[in-house]
Formats: structure tokens, sequence, C-alpha cells
């Protein structure tokens, strides 16, 4: 029993059990079933801290079962805990049950509650299974659930049509990565006849690079980048703020669409087999981040602005992958996963309190709502990455990453880092501080219940301190226990300065136009802005646009040819025996007696037929 | 005394089973329709408690088999009643020319 309770899939069955409850008993339940998922997470994480001790303790453990056996043909299936599952399943679980106690509070009179917890219990589930998979099949799963839960959380509210639209745009943006992805897992299953990470890695190396598998990592990237909104699938992420925020804390900013990274991780051995792989995931790691931090800039909504700086984020995090040193790619997924949660529960509580989130009717909230402005800033300044708060160690490595690379992508990184700087220093001076008298609202502006600010404080110690175990200070321990990079990335001085000054520089630039500065160039820049968003969100959006279109006159095309040749094909034999038919049926009269006889004269016969033999 | 040989029972048997087909074949009312075909379904299960007789000592399947027979007569004659008490509530007759609906 206890073992079973200790299962590393024990993570995922709490929350599904929860899933099943709250969805078959929903209304018998109603508000305690924000208390179910919240304790089905909490068990998950209880169950996580465990695992992770086991596994520093003790080593990896591995298990599977055989999935599908025909022939050679072998196909298995089970769980992996190693460092990386095991502390990425604790974090999970944290930040899981975390929203899920938040959601309590900022979901309280919404009608739809119970189905709003059974789809967050059965996203959680599917999360920590995908986490715990140990190949590319289970994570294939786990990953078409998140990819059914997210679109049914982005479409909670379906009666708006803007969220309706947005759910089925996120939902087929990301089918084609997951298509993409699909596509790259057969190819790798027929090459190298297996589907666990550590038999892909070691199969690929001693295999070596072709053609064949460099495909298959390109295509397994662009399964990736659909579900990290990476560049060209970055349009779905900031139409999904149509969500409630609870889901944009936990799904699009801290775990779904992180699950692109943790796959290139997983399948780095097979990436890295070709270095021209490697290097377009750098290149659209690095263009996603630049571009969408520029357009973060742009954003007058809080939750656009922040998704915008998932997406800058995520492009950091693959760019570095790219870089290959995907140990610090996660190190940034971690501290990310809490800071970005924290920001999206703040902007939760702003939109609570104001019924409005548009940066240009905020102003002055600092003094009504200290406790959340408070945690609002340490989240801000750990996105900003100013040390010695949590986003500073990890952007470190990763521009140390990009050092070690080449001088464009650090100098680019560097930018984007300036750009996060700024605009997250500009949300929190535009929402918290400033005049009340730009918002009407900021007068009647109440503090959120408890159930709504103390795990948003528990984020905040968690954004200040989760960057210490990656930091110098404790010897990198957390990247050495998390053991992937194949060769780690010193910081040196230039990476060092480089960091603090664009830190320093975005900090003071918002500062000084919230202040002295304010509009200071804006006239001039707001051309090059429109153009930017042309580019950036308008281009890739018609792009879709046409692809769709065209892949309905395609899908048109192929229903006409399959009703008059297939369909034809078919019905024809019918058509002529129908006709045949015509005169044979009038035998059939209706008239029980005949059908008797009939049957009596067919025995009759037989036997007689028997006879003569 | 002489037990009564075999072949007086194949031949009641048969008999009995010339008189269903008979009945099944000329009643125009489905209710003698019906015991017509009882009597058929008897004459065969008579016909295996016989040679069950004369099968090697310890076998019972020919008696299984009239036990079939005699639970499936009756689930036959249960639906059989069914569909005639319908056919009766709809067209107010059991006559079996007048149900000839069922055709092309």
């Amino acid at each position: 029993m206890v073992t079973l309770l200790l299962h590393p899939l024990s993570p995922a069955a709490f929350p599904l059990a929860a899933a099943a409850l709250n969805f078959i008993f929903g209304k018998q339940l109603k508000a305690k079933t924000a208390w179910i998922s919240s304790a089905a997470s909490l068990m998950s994480f209880a169950v996580s801290i465990f695992l992770l001790t086991r596994t520093a303790a003790h080593g990896v453990m591995q298990g599977s079962i055989i999935w599908l056996e025909a022939g050679n043909f072998k196909i298995t299936s089970g769980f992996l805990l190693d460092p990386l599952s095991a502390s990425f399943l604790a974090v999970v679980s944290l930040v899981g049950m975390l929203i899920q106690i938040y959601a309590a509070g900022s979901m309280k009179d919404d009608p739809e509650f119970t189905r709003f917890y059974s789809t967050l219990s059965l996203f959680m589930a599917a999360m920590t299974a995908l986490i715990a998979a140990d190949g590319l099949l289970l994570f294939f799963m786990a990953w078409e659930i998140m990819g059914l839960c997210s679109f049914l959380l982005i479409g909670f509210w379906f009666q708006k049509e803007a969220a309706a639209k947005a759910a089925h745009k996120a939902f087929l943006a990301t089918r084609l990565g997951d298509l993409c992805l699909l596509l790259g897992l057969l190819m790798l299953s027929s090459s190298l006849g297996t589907l666990q990470f550590t038999a892909l890695s070691e199969k690929a190396a001693a295999l070596g690079a072709s053609a064949w598998l460099s495909a298959a990592a390109l295509l397994i990237f662009a399964g990736a980048a659909g579900k990290s909104a990476q560049f060209p699938f970055h349009i779905w992420l900031p139409d999904a703020m149509e969500g409630p925020t609870p889901v944009s804390a936990l799904i699009h900013a801290a775990t779904m669409v992180a699950a692109g990274i943790y796959l290139l991780i997983r399948t780095f051995p097979v990436l890295a087999l070709d270095a021209r792989v490697l290097s377009v995931i750098a290149a659209v790691g690095t263009f996603t981040a630049v571009l969408t931090a520029l357009l973060a800039l742009r954003s007058q909504e809080i939750k656009k602005t922040l998704a915008f700086s998932t997406l800058s984020q995520l492009g950091m995090m693959a760019a570095c992958i790219g870089f290959s040193n995907p140990g610090a790619a996660f190190f940034h997924l971690v501290t990310h996963a809490f800071f970005k949660a924290l920001l999206f529960m703040g902007a939760g509580n702003v939109l609570h309190a104001c019924g409005t989130q548009n940066l240009g009717r905020l102003g002055g909230l600092g003094r009504p709502m200290k406790l959340t402005s408070g945690a609002f800033l340490v989240g801000s300044l750990a996105l900003a990455g100013l040390p010695p708060l949590s986003g500073f160690w990890s952007k470190e490595g990763i521009l140390a990453a990009a050092h070690g690379y080449s001088p464009f992508y650090f100098g680019a990184l560097l930018l984007t880092s300036f750009l996060t700087a700024l605009y997250s220093a500009r949300l929190y001076l535009q929402i918290f501080e400033g005049s009340a008298s730009r918002s009407a609202d900021a007068e009647t502006a109440r503090e959120c219940p408890k159930s709504m600010t103390i795990p948003l404080l528990t984020l905040g110690v968690l954004a200040a301190a989760a960057g210490i175990p990656g930091s110098p200070w404790m010897g990198y321990f957390f990247q050495t226990f998390i053991g992937i990079s194949p060769h780690g990335d010193p910081a040196s001085y230039a990476v060092l300065a480089g960091s603090l000054i664009a830190c320093a520089l975005g900090l003071a630039g918002a500062w000084l136009s919230a202040g002295p500065w304010r509009g200071l160039g804006l006239k001039e820049t707001a051309g090059a802005g429109r153009f930017l968003e042309k580019a950036g969100m308008e281009l890739p959006n018609s792009a879709a646009r046409l692809f769709a279109s065209g892949l309905k006159t395609a899908g048109r095309a192929a229903a006409c040819t399959d009703r008059l040749l297939l369909d034809g094909a078919v019905m024809l034999p019918g058509v002529l025996l129908q006709l045949a038919a015509a005169g044979f049926r009038k035998i059939q009269s209706g008239f029980i007696l005949h059908y008797l006889l009939a049957a009596f004269a067919a025995v009759i016969g037989l036997l007689a037929a028997g006879m003569n033999f | 005394m002489t037990p009564v040989p075999e072949s007086h029972y194949l031949i009641f048997s048969l008999i009995l089973f010339s008189a269903g087909i008979f009945g099944a074949l000329t009643r125009r009312n489905a209710l003698g329709v019906l015991i017509a075909l009882e009597l058929m379904l008897n004459a065969v299960a008579l016909n295996f408690v016989i040679f069950s007789r004369t099968a090697p000592e310890g076998s019972a399947s020919g008696q299984v088999s009239a036990f079939f027979i005699i639970a499936l007569a009756a689930a036959g004659a249960a639906a059989g009643l069914a569909i005639v008490l319908a056919v009766y509530r709809s067209r107010k007759s059991i006559q079996t020319d007048d149900t000839n609906l069922l055709k092309w």
C-alpha cells in the first residue's frame, strides 16, 4: 500500500481521482470541489517531495510495462524518476496547489465552479504524468490531454465569443505542433525502435547523426514550439488570456507551456546529434524572445503583457537549449514558474479589485492593496533579473550559455533582458504607483480575501528565494543535482556585468518614463510600434488564417472526390443489384404461409439431395 | 412382456410431426399455427428421447437435448403469443392472411 502510494505515478493518480470525483459528484459537492482538487495537489506535492529525497539518496528509478507487442515490435510505457523529473514534479504540484487554493477565492461566484475544478484536476493529472513519463508514448498521451484541458479552460467562459475563438485558435495552433511531434515520434521509433528516453539517447548516440534523425529532431522541436508558443506558433498564447486568471497562471505561464521546453530537455541527446538542429532552435528561441519582449512593451493589458513576457522567457529557455545547456534552461523554467504564476495571481487580484486590467485605467493601487503590490513587486523584480532574486540566477545561466555560443546571441539576449526589466518595472509602476486619480476604482479598491493573498505571498517567498540553490553561493547545487548539462558554462565577469547593466538600465528606463520623462519619445516610436505589431502578430495571424483556409479548400476538394469517386464506387454495385432484384423480390409476398411452405420445401429438397449421395 | 419396439415410437413421432406440418400450412388462425409448431417441436423432442434409449450406456445427451427443446418451445411460445397479441391490438385480427405488410 505504502509503496503504491509512493509510486512515481501516484502524483498523477491523486488529481485524476479528484477530477473523476468532482466530475461525477460536482452537483452535490459544489464549493467542496475546490478543496478536493487542492488536497489532491497537496498529496501530489507530498509524494513528490518524498520522491525527490529518495532520488537524491538512491539515484534514478525506472519501471515500465509492455504497452503493445506485435512480433519483434514492442512498445513499453512507464515512469522515469530522475532528479530532473522529481524536481519538476515538486514544482508543478506546489504551484498547482497554490493556484488551486487561489482559484477557490477568485472563482468563488462562478456558476460553473465545479466544471472548472474537475478540468483543472484533470490537467494536473496529465501534467504530472507527462513529467514522470519514461518515454514519448505516455508523454504524448499526457501532452494531448493537456492540450484538451487547455482548450476547455481557455474557452471556460465560452458564452463570450472572444473566449470561444481564442480556445479554437489555441487548439488548432497546438494541434499543428502536435502533428509534427507525432510525425517526429514515429520517425524516431521507426529508426531507433524505441520511444524510451534513456534508450533513445543511447541508440541515437550509437547510430550517429543522419538526415533522417535530424528531420525527426526538427519535427520534435516543431511540436515543442507549438506547445511552448515559439515563433511562428506564438500567436495563440496572447489570445489564450481570455480564460480565467488562475488558468493563465497555471497552464499558460507556469506549467503546460513549459512542457515544450521539458520535451526539448528530455530529447536533448537526439537534438544534439546535429549542430544545425541546435542552431535552428537557438535562432527561433532568440527571435521569439526579442520580438515578444518588444510586443510586451506595447501591450495595454496586464494579462497580455504577462503573456508576451511568458513567450519571451520561453524563447530564452529554448534558445538556451540551442546553446546546448539544457540544465540552465530547466533552472530558468523552475524560477519562471514561481514568479510568473505570482505575477498572474497579482494581475488576477487587480482584476478582482478593480474589474479592469487595462493599464490606462489603473494606477495608485499600492496603497489599498499592500500585500498584492508587495508580492507583485517581488515578482516583477525577479522577472527583471535583479539580484539576489530567483530570476537573476537563472537568467545568468542562460546568458552565460549564450556568451559561450556566440556574441550575436549574447547581445540579443542582453537586449531581451533590458526589455524585460523595462516592461516588468513599467507594469508595476503603472498599476501600483502614480496618482490614483487616473483610475475611477482605485479609491474603492480593497485587498482581496485571504485565500487569494496567502498563495500569492507564498509564491513571493519562492520567487525571491528559489534561485539560491542554483547560485554560486551554494556552488551551483541545483544544476549539479539535475546534472543534465554536458558542460556548464561558468559565469564570467562579462556576463555578470552585462546582465546587471541591462537590468539596471531597464529599471531606470521604466522609472524615468513613469516619472520625469513621461511620454518622451512615445510619438516618435508609435509608428515603429505599430509596424512591430503588424509584423509580429498580425502577419503570422493572417498567415495562419491563409493556411487554415487553404486546408479547408483542400478538405472540400477531398470531400468532393470522396463523394463522387469512392461513394460512387461503393454505390454502383448496390444500384445494379437493386435493378437485378426488381423482378425477383416479388416472391416475398408477405404471407406467412408462403414462407413456411418455402421452408418445408427447402428441407425436403435438402433431404432428397442428401439421400441421393 | 416384450418392450414396445423403437419403430413404433418413431412412427408415432412421424405422425405427430406430419400433423404439425399439416396444421402449420393449412391453419389461417395464428394461434393454430403456433399450436402446430408446438406439435412439431414435441415430435422432435420425442425422437431425441427415443434415440437416447439406444445410445451407449451413460450418455444422456439425447435427454438433455429434449430439455433444451422444451425450454426453447416455451420461449418460442411466449414470443409467438406476444407477437400475436401485438398483431391483434393493431389489426383487430389474428388471421395470417390479414398481415402481409412485411414485404418489399
